[in-house]
């Protein structure tokens, strides 16, 4: 563990400098063929338009692998919160729509400026097809749903106390401006690239929130850019844009003050995202915020595989791809798999209950048991908690040893000895007579400790 | 279930005696029973009706549901060129033989999709199922016409951010419900209807709910049930989550004749668990996909996006009231609500925007059968386009003034909705 030699503030500057994709991860993804990862919409749908599972499948195993494996583990956390953020849906459309925002709208930016990325998603023949906006038309009658949803949920936003500034006639005007903001419908390799339709933009006089943003004297698709680098960059926009990540980082009911103060960092520094993790996790309410973020179930299935040493194939067919993908979809966070614009959520009360618990005992159990396959199938995800062993002498010994690996920190004398108890042995038995199937017990239980659930 | 009209419940029962009581006290949300009193039977834990709530997320078309047929026809058919439909293709709500009295005039002045073919020929025809269009959040308390704020207000029950429980919570409370599953929900991730209520379970799967996994499920439930002891969100979830599975994984589900859907599905488990008795009060399902922007389809565009999901819900909501029956219907309430409704007029994506009003639907033994609200529009032309009502059909009943009723003649419990003052009767749970 790297946080171990350089200390928790040296990986913190390490992780802030590594704002790109892990090149040894992107490497391996690349020759295990994630094709429909570098293709174009056009190209997946010419690839994959009949066989859609198969992309889907690049998709999400992708997702667990660079999780698992990648050393840029803050920037594949910003890409996940990013893609809840500007959410589209495998389900809601055409899934040949999402590896190319997910690889060229998400991940570019996703330690950039943050009206890069909001730019980069407008941009998108996926979001234009996914909130309707490429069939808006002013000759016809416009389409309010992207005008409205990137008021509020990527720009604005309503606030915790329930308070918006813009009105539904905000939203229309909105949607206006970005009337023509499409995509190419021809069949071909550019199907579902971006496209500006000029004939179908709206030239009504708008003004927005009482006149703060006007579209006089912009024409065309000028006036749409205008708008986003005016949103991106409004002072609403920082508080709800650095809400999202106080959130994310520190609690789920983040102080006002540290979300003031953060989005000053942000509107200084022109919606740079860096600035404002570093101001983040130089703050003493992220200091003293361990434990109080409850973990969603992917962070808890590629936490537990990372704490388990356990071994993911690389292939997307592979058994392993398939187990946890279908693991994923009990859990209800399958990547992309969200229907509507919002994303998954990101607090503790929705991801607490018995299904999740069930089913997240399932898994790591199984998991730690390595049983986890299917026979007819290669690649299988692999455990061997012998790994864990270590130099471990004694019993006890291996418990700190497995309590340290899932960062459950010291538990209570009697709860240890019960569990020891429970697996059929105690703190002073010598760890070499403790069995793999006594330590896989101990190792099941203590993936089922309630503080594994909590980062 | 017969599909002959026939009286309200007439035998003797602990309905008829809540009824009484009910109409005594004369007031929709201020009667306060003692629910041990009124409801205590050798059977069954102490509650009144079980409340089965679907929402229908991304704010349903009310008018595909129920479209106009009299007075705001013309209009309607002149705002929907592509997505409107005749009187003669909707199923009439002739509600001459249901014994009902229609104090707000609604009678007549809209008919069904066939989508719910089913339905009318039992539930409706019955007498057990209340219509209500032109329903929503009033515009005293929000004119929001956001999806995630409204689904809010719908769960909470209220539009003030002061509240932060789920009113089936709150139902939860009012009664005392301590029965080991009082209330369910079907998604799979926690619904905030149910924030608030221990005893809540999300049960995505009653088939394969229960602890798995582990090297030995006796072992593995006593060192769970040491470690998630203390307070906290997680440790009191992963509690009554051990507790409960044992009991929960032994139901047999049967197939029932469901579609096979997973509303068909969710449906099949909530009956599953109303037949268990373990004192379920309250169970919510979740039907995604009403977010109809565009292709919306004709309402009989087999292509188009509406009709399949009014097709499923249709037919999974006929096997439900076919599958319990007319005896334990008596004692189920089903609600199907939405955030909002869309606007009346199509938008140029053969789509509809977010409206305002949306269409409920009440269904249960001790529903009355009818149309109800306090008022329905004649002409939507009439309706400024500038004004807050913006293309939209107004909301002209509160959707607590119905649930209000149905908690305090079918639960047995008083207002549990904090900025709800109250309304006249509309008789839906008389």
């Amino acid at each position: 563990m790297a946080v171990i030699t350089m200390g928790v503030e040296g990986w913190i500057d390490d992780q802030l400098d590594r704002s790109n994709p892990d090149p040894a991860v992107e490497a391996q993804l690349n020759s295990a063929g994630y094709q429909a990862l570098t293709n174009t919409n056009g190209q997946n749908r010419q690839q994959y338009g009949d066989d859609i599972n198969v992309l889907y499948r690049q998709v999400s195993h992708s997702n667990f692998l660079r999780a698992r494996y990648s050393q840029s583990q803050l920037y594949e956390m910003m890409c996940q919160l990013w893609m809840d953020h500007f959410n589209i849906s495998f389900e809601g459309g055409p899934g040949y729509f999402v590896p190319e925002y997910q690889e060229q709208a998400i991940r570019p930016h996703a330690m950039g400026r943050f009206a890069d990325l909001l730019a980069a998603t407008a941009n998108s023949g996926t979001m234009m097809r996914y909130l309707d906006n490429y069939i808006s038309d002013a000759r016809s009658g416009i389409n309010e749903n992207y005008g409205r949803e990137v008021l509020e949920l990527h720009t604005l936003g309503i606030d915790r106390a329930g308070n918006q500034i813009y009105g539904e006639l905000d939203v229309v005007g909105a949607a206006k401006v970005l009337s023509g903001w499409s995509m190419v419908t021809e069949n071909g390799p550019n199907y579902g690239s971006f496209l500006y339709r000029d004939e179908r933009h709206s030239t009504d006089p708008v003004s927005l929130l009482g006149g703060q943003w006007t579209n006089a004297g912009l024409n065309g698709k000028a006036a749409g850019d205008s708008l986003l680098q005016f949103l991106a960059r409004h002072p609403q926009t920082a508080n709800y844009v650095c809400w999202k990540i106080c959130r994310r980082f520190v609690s789920d009911t983040p102080s006002e003050q540290l979300i003031a103060n953060a989005a000053q960092v942000y509107l200084q520094n022109d919606t740079a995202i860096v600035p404002v993790l570093r101001y983040l996790f130089s703050s003493q309410e992220f200091v003293d915020s361990e434990g109080l973020k409850v973990r969603r179930p992917f962070e808890l299935m590629c936490g537990a595989m990372r704490s388990m040493g356990s071994e993911v194939d690389y292939g997307f067919e592979s058994d392993s791809s398939h187990q946890l993908r279908s693991i994923l979809r009990r859990l209800g966070h399958e990547p992309w798999k969200w229907e509507t614009p919002d994303g998954y959520p990101d607090e503790a009360r929705p991801w607490v209950n018995s299904n999740q618990l069930l089913n997240e005992w399932d898994f790591t159990s199984r998991l730690a048991r390595n049983i986890i396959q299917n026979n007819n199938r290669s690649g299988s995800l692999e455990t061997d908690v012998n790994l864990l062993r270590g130099s471990a002498q004694t019993g006890r010994d291996l418990f700190d040893r497995v309590a340290f690996q899932c960062n459950l920190g010291n538990l209570p004398d009697a709860l240890r000895q019960s569990l020891l108890s429970t697996c059929g042995f105690g703190d002073g038995t010598p760890a070499a007579s403790v069995t793999n199937d006594q330590l896989t017990e101990l190792c099941t239980y203590l993936l089922a400790h309630p503080l594994f659930l909590l980062r | 279930m017969t599909a002959a009209a026939s009286p309200k419940v007439t035998t003797t029962s602990r309905r008829r005696f809540l009824r009484g009581a009910a109409s005594v006290a004369g007031a929709a949300s201020a009667v306060a029973l003692s629910p041990q009193l009124a409801f205590a039977t050798p059977t069954r834990p102490a509650q009144g009706d079980t409340l089965v709530v679907i929402f229908l997320r991304g704010a349903a078309d009310g008018l595909t549901f129920t479209p106009p047929v009299a007075d705001a026809l013309d209009s309607y058919r002149a705002a929907r060129p592509t997505l409107s439909m005749t009187p003669d293709q909707s199923l009439p709500l002739d509600s001459s033989n249901l014994n009902a009295v229609f104090p707000q005039g609604l009678d007549g002045i809209i008919g069904l999709h066939p989508a719910f073919a089913g339905l009318h020929q039992t539930a409706w025809a019955a007498g057990n199922m209340a219509i209500l269009p032109a329903i929503g959040v009033p515009d005293s308390e929000s004119r929001s016409r956001s999806h995630f704020e409204a689904q809010s207000y719908g769960e909470r029950g209220t539009a003030s951010k002061q509240t932060t429980t789920g009113w089936l919570a709150r139902v939860h409370s009012a009664l005392g419900a301590a029965g080991p599953v009082a209330g369910m929900s079907t998604d799979s991730n926690s619904t905030e209807s149910l924030r608030g209520s221990p005893n809540t379970f999300n049960i995505t799967n009653l088939e394969n709910f229960g602890i798995s996994g582990f090297r030995d499920t006796g072992r593995a439930t006593n060192a769970l049930s040491q470690m998630y002891q203390g307070p906290g969100l997680v440790n009191t979830a992963g509690l009554s989550s051990v507790n409960v599975a044992g009991m929960i994984s032994a139901l047999n589900v049967p197939d029932g004749g469901y579609p096979d859907s997973r509303l068909g599905d969710d449906l099949k488990d909530v009956a599953t668990m109303i037949r268990a008795d373990l004192g379920l009060v309250t169970a919510t399902i979740s039907s995604g996909g009403w977010d109809h922007h565009s292709d919306q389809g004709d309402p009989f565009d087999p292509n188009g996006r509406i009709l399949p999901l009014m097709s499923d819900l249709g037919a999974s909501l006929s096997a439900f009231y076919d599958d319990l029956g007319d005896a334990a219907m008596n004692e189920v309430t089903v609600a199907v609500i939405s955030e909002f409704g869309r606007t009346f007029d199509e938008n140029g994506s053969f789509g509809t925007d977010h409206g305002r009003g949306g269409t409920m639907f009440l269904i249960g033994g001790g529903i009355q059968g009818g149309v109800f609200g306090n008022d329905y529009i004649t002409d939507f032309g009439a309706i400024d386009p500038s004004g807050p009502d913006r293309r939209a059909l107004p909301v002209l009943t509160d959707f607590r003034q119905p649930l209000s009723e149905v908690l305090t003649t079918r639960v047995g419990i008083g207002n549990v909705f904090p900025t709800y003052a109250g309304a006249p009767i509309l008789g839906v749970a008389p």
